[in-house]
């Protein structure tokens, strides 16, 4: 029998922070349909693709959907008055 | 008037290297003041402390930090601190760092807080050890704040940086059952004793940037992922002085307490 999907999302969370490769904390896991979709922003490239290296070994033949965004510094400041 | 710039979880790791540095090489054109709110390091290394302090040599301003989780995984925090402070980056905790600005002092009280939850959903000092440690660690935190709230004096503008949240509406977008592990009404109830004109924290990066304590003082989310910008700037004083190109030059800071 194969895993409970929500046992799966757990793993995957626990995998995500505590795996050296990317140790993300902040990634958004959940089961949409019969595939695992993750969402959320990192740094780097480099670690939004370690994401996705990292959950398909923990989800197996569950396909996974990496839709996590990657925030660079380009762009002006933001700026805001406070009286 | 005082421009504040302010961003927090940077998250600098081994593939960082030459991706802040353009960035922050603005910083002197755009404010007075640098505060980094936590989470400075992917996983708290030496190494990792490094690259962030390559990045940040570009800065003239002052720049002062908090250490956020992230950056006490590893188990380095003195080597961590030694090498972002080899950049003239001031770590505080629970310290309170004080600097002049063309005649107005601007104080920032920074410590790293901790989580807990917040009023009708909280931890207790209560049962398990594990679980008292885990809210007396809260509570030692925000005595911190209070504290160097309490150092920073009479200073003209009084700022708190933080890592951890002091008030619930910078979460708005987070999952409520992680509240407790984002911050605490402990932080905010402190920061509303002690008294402060902002409160910049990160640590939240699905949270929103701006929230207010119960006591009225302004609260800013800068968790980087939330402002989504290289870094906010926060211009108090009146508003004819905040127009741009009103900024006194930032040549004229002087460090008020060492």
């Amino acid at each position: 029998m194969s895993e409970p999907k929500q046992y799966l999302v757990a793993h995957l969370q626990q995998a995500l922070a505590a795996d050296e490769r990317v140790h993300a904390l902040d990634v958004r896991v959940k089961v949409v349909g019969e595939k695992v979709l993750l969402t959320g922003a990192v740094e780097t490239p480099e670690r939004r693709d370690a994401i996705l290296d990292v959950a398909r070994e923990c989800c197996g033949d569950v396909e996974v959907m990496n839709e996590v965004s990657v925030i660079g510094y380009g762009g002006d400041p933001g700026e805001e008055h406070l009286p | 008037m005082i421009r504040v710039a302010a961003v927090g979880d940077v998250h600098v790791g081994r593939d960082s290297r030459g991706r802040l540095a353009p960035a922050f090489e603005t910083v002197d054109d755009h404010a007075d003041l640098l505060l980094l709110a936590g989470d400075l390091t992917q996983v708290g290394t030496e190494d990792e402390a490094a690259i962030l302090a390559d990045e940040l040599r570009g800065v003239s301003v002052p720049i002062v930090a908090v250490l956020g989780n992230h950056d006490l995984h590893s188990d380095q925090t003195e080597r961590v601190v030694s090498a972002i402070e080899a950049a003239g980056v001031q770590v505080l905790e629970g310290e309170a760092a004080t600097f002049k600005f063309d005649g107005s002092t601007v104080g920032i009280a920074g410590a790293k807080g901790f989580g807990g939850g917040f009023a009708g959903a909280c931890a207790s000092d209560f049962g398990e050890p594990e679980m008292k440690e885990f809210i007396r660690h809260t509570l030692e935190r925000a005595d911190r704040v209070e504290e160097a709230l309490d150092d920073v004096g009479d200073a003209d503008v009084r700022i708190a940086l933080l890592h951890y949240a002091p008030v619930k509406d910078t979460l708005l977008g987070e999952k409520l059952e992680i509240y407790p592990f984002l911050g605490s009404y402990l932080l905010g109830e402190a920061v509303d004793r002690a008294g402060a004109d902002l409160v910049v924290h990160g640590h939240a990066h699905h949270g929103t940037e701006k929230g207010l304590t119960p006591g009225g003082i302004r609260v800013r989310n800068v968790a980087h992922p939330v402002i989504g910008r290289p870094y906010n700037v926060y211009c108090l004083g009146p508003e004819e002085e905040c127009a741009v190109g009103e900024r006194v030059p930032a040549g004229s800071v002087e460090p008020a307490v060492e």
